[in-house]
């Protein structure tokens, strides 16, 4: 009972202290936040990749100061409908700015909807071609009329377009948890400090946001709502696994992760019949975000015949039989056309790249004719940098906006003396190859991935080579594009090659006027194909199935690391035939086991992620450290939830109070200490029997209750005691520990009732 | 219980969201789902352990018609609520002041619910029930709690003074009663509070030095006669009847007139004094339309008749407009300011808090 009436005192206070002033700040700044949540998505997913922040915050707070300028003069529906407009307006600047007419786009309103419905779905806005016009069509709309809504008190409506726009970004898969989560306890404070503004509340009422909040946050980093959902949007493609290098390059079609530690996975992928050995294309990426790269574009449904390069080629015919599930329709770039008896539908890329529409099954096969453009450096020298105006003005120059000048002038310094876009690629690729180790074990850094690359990490692997290469190629200016598939795998016949999950490969395209686009590989060869063969040799070693077709089991595993020696000068480099001309000097090694023949069923995802052909790779420190941050915030709410969780229903108190009855604590002055003891007495007889009210005096109190009870002797020496420390103000030491010793005794015995007597004080 | 329109926006998104989770890939929508579904929960639960509030309503004086009343409402939660209150008013008969008996707010720990509000008419209205609407912090989950109590307040007819009406007529209305009794005067004595103005001695008053009025006591004033004042009206003129009845009735128990009222449904007995007063205008309050019988009608000293016409009052076979005597014939008349609420003696107990 005290403690019930000290917390409506307590109450009091606060609400004396705070006012519907202060919850007018706090729900307006719980719209500042939910604001911010979106614009930081926007920014940091968005327009720091593609340029445009400047111009996005300068949007932002035009639109914020209209808005509060605005919430004075004009009335709600003319607001609404200006935001409309200018919604309308701002979706037509980002449609004209894409090249789509508007009188076009208006008939053809049900592919737009479908458009925006398959964003939702979890396709990043990053993949639109004109991202950075879309977010300043998409930003004023929500920021006017939540922001307008909010100056006119209206807190509940503002939050409707400021969560839409959050909402929509967590749909796209652009905004991560913590900014979320944010914007939504945001958008929820906004809406409680609103109500409690508008119905004069007091503080005291929200104490069980404390809670809430605490809970959400514990909840929303700690548990994922869909098992095994953390996914973005699309679920791993390849039968890769999260962990291995395909399965972190080549996971989503639209883009290609870059990830830490990988494994290799030696699965048999496909069997390519081909005049010529090549490195196989997945999938073609033009815009970095830093650490990632993103396909723009839409793709098209295949309709027989891609382009072909500007300038000279010779053109190859591969067939690729596959051997388990794939995703990816690896070809050798660039394809021209395919064929197929058991593929019937085909997409292609706006980088013309073909991709299955749907998975290709183990027994698919398809026929590819390619285009191979394979000049030789004088004619690349040659080329000049008459780039064709849809190379020039696409995101193939992309750099992330914060890019450092430390990136340029350090790439500035390794091309120095470099004239032409070829020389210049040669030498970044040789540069790469010479300065960087190669290595599958590695933390992916934070920032920017490329830089990091360059100026501080000394290992890394084909992701974080080709990563590096093209975004310094872009800070030349020159036009160069990030591209993922396979490396040429290993020949078993004079026409064949066997390309397994480890195969797995990053490069680098390069575009030259008048010839298109030609393949640079930065990665150390002999490095990479050395990891190769350690991981086949492993899994060979441990018998694992899946990983030999018939004509492959026999084939040793070369390791022709010494032989190695690539030369950066010379023009081929770059080109595949080089790598796959050294990669076919055998040695002899013999078979060290050999696979049954039936045993090459496709293998489901789960079976692939068992095999760890690397257990170094096991390491995991850097999850464990970003997750030992999380649990800490998660620990930390949960306690809070707890205890604020406890004083509310008053569990604290109860607690705190038991504690007292049984500990007397330190002594103070006889008189001090006799009406503590009483005290506890009185919290000792309240569970017993019922609490003293507040007209009675302790004198009553006792005897009413001796009356009705067999009462201890021992509580009226107590009370005794308590009413001479009280009225008389003074005490012998004696009587006073007397005092507390009887209450001791008394609760002590009482120990075995406590269940019992707390139940009688909660009926109370 | 159940949802609030916020709350079902709330379900909304959050239903949509988990479709779109399972679906689509959680991506970051479980930063979504789980706020919403706790403050939904905390929302259910928080409204579902609300105890209704002690409601306790305080009774509401009478008054006449134009005249303003506050209306007290006790209400008690266990804890501060964040509650929507509606008391019901009859609003064709009651005129709430600012909207005030609904309101938005907070109740804290002990709460004083008051509004204003004008009787706009005359008869007994029910104030109330309250229903009182809780809702939880962010809005999201409402209960009703109905509080079946009403609090009844009796709205006397409007009174006129009469005394600034036309002379003639009201001279009339007052001689109905023995007027030459009036003449067998018996002495002066000094005014007191309360007295006549039509009783005061004038050339005495004049004569004293220290101004003091002095008045004229008559002989007979205990054993004077009563006056019967009758009325009937016709469906739907009983409002106009009341009001006349009720001023002409005022005037003649302020010149100390004892007089009794026969109504068609009702009659009550000749008296004088406040009390007496009280009665009549609370019959007056609830009055009927009817008709008299011709005895009854014959035999009082002041008919009232109230038609389509107006209201009209028949002292000694003259009828005199009801507008007349009240002195005013045009419009102005209805304004609240000529009417008066009868003080000194026919002061109904209007006292507010």
């Amino acid at each position: 009972m005290s403690s019930q009436s000290s917390q409506r005192v307590t109450s009091i206070d606060l609400e004396g202290a705070v006012g519907p002033k202060t919850f007018r700040i706090l729900a307006l700044g719980g719209i500042g936040v939910l604001t911010a949540s979106y614009v930081h998505v926007l920014h940091r997913d968005i327009t720091s990749v593609v340029g445009g922040s400047g111009t996005l915050f300068a949007i932002v707070a035009a639109t914020m100061v209209a808005a509060t300028v605005l919430a004075y003069t004009i009335r709600p529906r003319t607001a609404v409908l200006a935001a409309t407009v200018a919604a309308i307006g701002g979706f037509a600047y980002y449609l004209s700015a894409a090249g789509i007419n508007l009188g076009i786009a208006v008939t053809a309103w049900d592919s737009l909807l479908s458009d925006a419905i398959t964003l939702v779905t979890g396709l990043s806005i990053l993949r639109m071609v004109e991202a950075g016009t879309w977010v300043f069509g998409f930003a004023p709309g929500p920021i006017f009329l939540s922001w307008y809504l909010a100056m006119r008190k209206r807190y509940v409506w503002s939050v409707v377009p400021g969560g839409f726009a959050l909402l929509f970004l967590v749909l796209t898969g652009n905004a991560d948890i913590p900014i979320t989560l944010l914007g939504t306890l945001g958008g929820i404070t906004a809406v409680a400090f609103g109500e409690l503004a508008r119905r004069g509340g007091s503080i005291a009422q929200a104490d069980i946001l404390t809670i809430a909040f605490a809970l959400m946050i514990a909840l929303s980093l700690s548990v994922t709502v869909v098992p095994g959902g953390q996914g973005n949007g699309s679920i791993f493609r390849d039968s890769g696994g999260p962990n291995t290098l395909e399965g972190t390059i080549d996971a989503s079609p639209s883009q290609s992760g870059i990830g830490g530690p990988v494994d290799l996975s030696p699965e048999v992928r496909f069997t390519a019949t081909s005049e010529q050995a090549s490195y196989w294309r997945t999938g073609v990426y033009d815009r970095f975000t830093g650490d990632g790269w993103v396909r723009t574009g839409e793709m098209s449904t295949y309709d027989g015949r891609l382009e072909s390069p500007p300038g000279e080629y010779e053109t190859v015919r591969q067939e690729i039989d596959l051997e388990t599930e794939i995703q990816t329709m690896p070809t050798a770039a660039q394809p021209l056309s395919v064929e197929s008896d058991s593929i019937s539908v085909a997409e292609v890329s706006d980088h013309g790249q073909l991709h299955p529409a749907e998975t290709l099954l183990e027994q698919d096969s398809y026929t590819v004719e390619s285009a191979v453009v394979d000049p030789g450096p004088n004619e690349l020298q040659a080329a000049g940098t008459n780039y064709p105006s849809e190379i020039r003005d696409s995101e193939y120059r992309q750099l992330p906006e914060s890019t450092s000048d430390e990136f340029e002038a350090e790439t500035a310094a390794i091309v120095a003396g470099a004239d032409t876009p070829y020389e210049k690629a040669s030498a970044i690729e040789s540069h790469l190859r010479s300065s960087k180790g190669y290595s599958l074990d590695v933390e992916k850094p934070s920032g920017n991935v490329a830089e990091s690359f360059l100026l501080e990490m000394d290992e890394g692997y084909c992701v974080y080579f080709a990563t590096a290469m093209t975004q310094m190629l872009r800070a030349e200016d020159i036009p160069a594009r990030y591209v993922t598939g396979y490396a040429e795998g290993q020949q078993v016949d004079d026409n064949e090659w066997v390309v397994r999950g480890l195969d797995s490969h990053a490069w680098v395209e390069v575009y030259f006027p008048g010839h298109g686009w030609v393949e640079f590989d930065p990665t150390p060869p002999s490095d990479r194909q050395g990891a190769n063969n350690d991981a086949l040799q492993d899994a060979r070693e441990e018998g694992q199935s899946g990983i030999d077709t018939d004509q492959s089991e026999d084939v040793p595993i070369e390791d022709e690391q010494a032989d190695e020696d690539p030369d950066p000068t010379d023009p081929d480099t770059g080109n595949e035939t080089e790598d796959t001309n050294e990669n076919e000097s055998e040695t002899n090694e013999s078979d060290e086991w050999n696979e049954s023949n039936g045993n090459q069923s496709a293998p489901g995802p789960g079976d692939i992620d068992g095999v760890d052909t690397t257990p170094e790779s096991e390491n995991r420190g850097g999850i464990l450290s970003t997750l030992s941050f999380e649990t800490v915030v998660i620990g930390l709410s949960a306690l809070v939830a707890l205890v604020a969780g406890a004083r509310r229903s008053g569990v604290g108190s109860h607690v705190s109070q038991t504690a007292h009855l049984y500990w007397h604590g330190s002594r103070d002055t006889p008189t001090a200490d006799a009406v503590r003891a009483y005290h506890r007495l009185e919290i000792l007889l309240e569970r017993a029997y019922r609490p003293r009210q507040e007209n009675e005096s302790t004198r009553e109190y006792l005897t009413a209750l001796a009356a009705a009870n067999d009462l201890d002797p021992r509580v009226q020496r107590v009370g005794e005691t308590y009413e001479v420390a009280t009225y008389s103000g003074e005490i012998s030491r004696d009587r006073a520990d007397e005092a507390i010793e009887l209450v001791d005794e008394l609760a002590r015995e009482r120990v075995p009732v406590v269940g019992d007597s707390g139940e009688s004080g909660a009926d109370h | 219980m159940r949802p609030t329109r916020r709350g079902i926006g709330v379900i909304a998104v959050l239903a949509f969201s988990l479709v779109m989770a399972w679906q689509y890939g959680a991506r970051s929508l479980s930063a979504i789902i789980f706020p919403l579904g706790i403050v939904i929960i905390a929302a259910f639960v928080t409204i579902y352990r609300t105890e209704a509030p002690a409601i306790t309503r305080t009774p509401v004086d009478d008054g006449f018609v134009g005249e303003t009343r506050t209306i007290e409402t006790v209400i008690e939660p266990d804890k501060p609520l964040s509650a929507t209150i509606d008391d019901t008013v009859q609003a064709d008969v009651i005129a709430v002041e600012k909207a005030g008996n609904t309101a938005t707010t907070t109740i804290p720990a002990e709460c004083r619910f008051r509004y204003d509000i004008r009787l706009d008419a005359r008869g007994e209205h029910e104030i109330g029930p309250l229903s009182i609407v809780v809702t939880d912090l962010l809005g999201l989950m409402r209960r009703r709690f109905e509080d079946d109590r009403t609090t009844s307040v009796l709205v006397f007819p409007r009174v006129y003074d009469l005394t600034r009406g036309s002379s003639g007529e009201l001279q009339m209305l007052a001689d109905v009663d023995g007027a030459e009794s009036r003449e067998e005067f018996d002495h002066l004595r000094e005014y007191v509070r309360g007295d006549s103005l039509r009783d005061v001695h004038w050339k005495s008053a004049a004569k004293r030095p220290d101004g003091d009025l002095v008045v004229k006591e008559f002989v007979t004033d205990e054993e004077r006669g009563s006056t019967a004042v009758a009325a009937e009206c016709t469906p739907g003129r009983e409002d106009e009847m009341a009001t006349a009845v009720a001023s002409v009735v005022t005037y003649l128990l302020e010149m100390g007139v004892s007089v009794g009222v026969k109504l068609p449904d009702a009659d009550r007995p000749p008296a004088t004094g406040r009390e007496h007063h009280r009665a009549v205008l609370a019959l007056l309050a609830v009055v009927e339309a009817g008709e008299l019988d011709e005895r009854t009608k014959t035999s009082a000293d002041v008919l009232v008749q109230s038609d389509a016409n107006g209201s009209a009052v028949v002292v000694d076979g003259r009828e005199i407009p009801f507008d007349r005597l009240r002195g005013n014939v045009t419009d102005t008349g209805d304004r609240p300011g000529n009417a008066r609420h009868p003080t000194g003696d026919g002061e109904p107990p209007e006292v507010r808090p």
